[in-house]
């Protein structure tokens, strides 16, 4: 799923449409519409945020990643740095806001990336870390699919509705 | 300011031409484009005695983009510098580096008439790109033996040493490697589980390369001109690199630029095996299967570093151009091609 807030996403489009678009628009009528969709998505603004369910779903996961991590690296007698071990404690994920959600998620991220990198550092001591990286990768592969699932085709930029020849 | 209403830039024109009474008829920008910015200009001057008329390509280094830091320069470099290997290429005028002249550093070339396939599914009803099978053939041939000749440059001779010898051994592999992790890094997404996965793989599992070549970096269907069966000039050069050239070969083989079953044909054109044997015949070069699924990884290691960037242009504001911004929504698309070919890396 992409990393860009929501926010930032209406954001831009408002400032292309704004600065972009609209001075090349001479019709009154086009402008008028024009105009509703940049206040209708500002008026988004702040409101919404990504799928609470697929937030908590990213921060699961990379729980369990973590804990399969960190299981190796005990077998293997390696301690788990605090920073590592933090990022699979309990936290209440139903009361909290998407930002905060983002934030949780940013922070298994990279949790799961520093794990991996530390067992890459001690792939010598680690018994079968290349099953380990395996195990990692199918249980990534389950919200990569789910994201897959979750895009809408696009169009060609030709195909978008443009003025006949005869108008 | 326009070209077309810019007396600065017509006696610019008219100074690097030699020409008299110099006018700008006509600018075409393409439009297509996600990365350079591409401007077909329409020229009128006298030149001597003789009226001329000319139409030129200026390649301008754009604000923001997909494959950031730009140098257009280099691409400038390179096409120059190749003008007698034989490679289908346009012919180089000038570079200018002033961004006072139209605002970033820019160069010039001859412009190549004819078509660019952009890469749709709806050309038949068969969802071949190129129906016509005397044109795909023709085009294939072309295909392979431009392919082979880039390979086959003396870059030492040509002076392309600028590009950055990787040295034998895993320098192809790791220098690669290690450019996409920095891109990835700078877009901001280095700490996303997979791309870990895949550095540390990529690192782990690098082959060796002793013979170092030319390598195009973006050779595809959609990425040259042609007319009439033949393929007139290879596009977009701006990530050729000096490296292995099984990444070329990798990138060919992409599934983003097949023919949909049941003919999945790489690039459009032909069909894999068939396309993989005829290289090695022309080029001398074995192709290697294992090094083949390497380069695979870091393509789409590649694939993740310019949807990455795009992403971050898009969020950051670094250009008011929103297109970047929905090239980013196909990022899970890099990320599942990527997670597939590692799956298969891994000796378990």
């Amino acid at each position: 799923m992409t990393d860009t807030p929501l926010t930032t996403i209406l954001e831009r489009i408002n400032d292309t449409l704004e600065n972009v678009i609209a001075p090349e628009i001479d019709s009154t009528i086009v402008r008028g519409q024009l105009f509703a969709v940049v206040e209708l998505l500002n008026q988004l603004h702040g409101k919404y945020e990504y799928r609470h369910d697929l937030l908590v779903q990213d921060i699961q996961v990379g729980r369990q990643m973590l804990v399969t991590l960190i299981e190796a690296f005990e077998k293997a007698g390696i301690e788990t740095p605090e920073a590592i071990s933090a990022a699979t404690r309990e936290v209440d994920l139903l009361g909290m806001s998407g930002e905060a959600l983002r934030e949780v998620r940013s922070g298994a991220k990279e949790a799961v990336s520093a794990a991996l990198d530390l067992l890459d550092a001690n792939r010598s001591r680690i018994d079968e870390a290349e099953t380990v990286e395996k195990t990692v990768l199918g249980q990534l592969g389950q919200n990569i699919l789910r994201d897959m699932m979750l895009f809408r085709p696009q169009r060609g930029w030709d195909k978008i509705s443009q003025r006949s020849e005869e108008d | 300011m326009a070209i077309q209403e810019d007396p600065g830039m017509f006696s610019y024109l008219a100074e690097k031409l030699g020409a008299d009474d110099l006018t700008v008829t006509d600018v075409w920008q393409n439009t297509q484009g996600w990365s350079m910015e591409t401007f077909s200009l329409s020229l009128e001057y006298r030149k001597g005695d003789n009226r001329v008329e000319q139409e030129i390509i200026l390649r301008r280094q754009p604000v923001s983009g997909l494959l950031e830091p730009y140098d257009v320069s280099t691409e400038y470099r390179i096409l120059t510098a190749m003008k007698e290997t034989g490679v289908a290429i346009p012919e180089t005028y000038w570079y200018e580096p002033d961004p006072a002249v139209f605002e970033r550093p820019f160069y010039t070339m001859e412009k190549v008439d004819g078509e660019v396939h952009t890469l749709t599914q709806e050309t038949d009803p068969d969802y071949r790109l190129i129906p016509d099978d005397e044109e795909r053939a023709g085009l294939a041939k072309d295909f392979i033996e431009n392919l082979v000749r880039i390979h086959a440059c003396d870059w030492r001779s040509l002076g392309l040493d600028f590009l950055g010898d990787p040295g034998p051994g895993k320098g192809s592999a790791l220098r690669q490697t290690e450019y996409w992790e920095a891109v990835i890094e700078r877009a901001g997404f280095r700490n996303e589980p997979l791309v870990t996965l895949a550095v540390n793989w990529l690192k782990n599992n690098a082959p060796e390369n002793d013979t170092v070549r030319l390598v195009h970096g973006d050779y595809r269907s959609g990425n040259y001109i042609f007319r009439e069966k033949r393929i007139r000039t290879i596009l977009d050069w701006e990530m050729a690199h000096l490296g292995d050239p099984h990444e070329d070969l990798a990138y060919v083989l992409g599934q983003m630029w097949r023919s949909p079953p049941p003919t999945n044909w790489v690039s459009h054109l032909l069909p894999e095996e068939e396309f993989l044997e005829r290289y090695e015949r022309a080029s001398g070069i074995p192709v290697e299967p294992e090094k083949l699924h390497y380069c695979q990884i870091l393509n789409d290691l590649k694939g993740v570093g310019i949807i990455t960037t795009a992403t971050n242009a898009f969020a950051k504001n670094k250009t008011p151009d929103l297109r970047p911004g929905v090239f980013g929504t196909l990022l899970d698309f890099a990320y599942v091609g990527l997670a597939q070919h590692l799956d298969g890396g891994f000796k378990v």
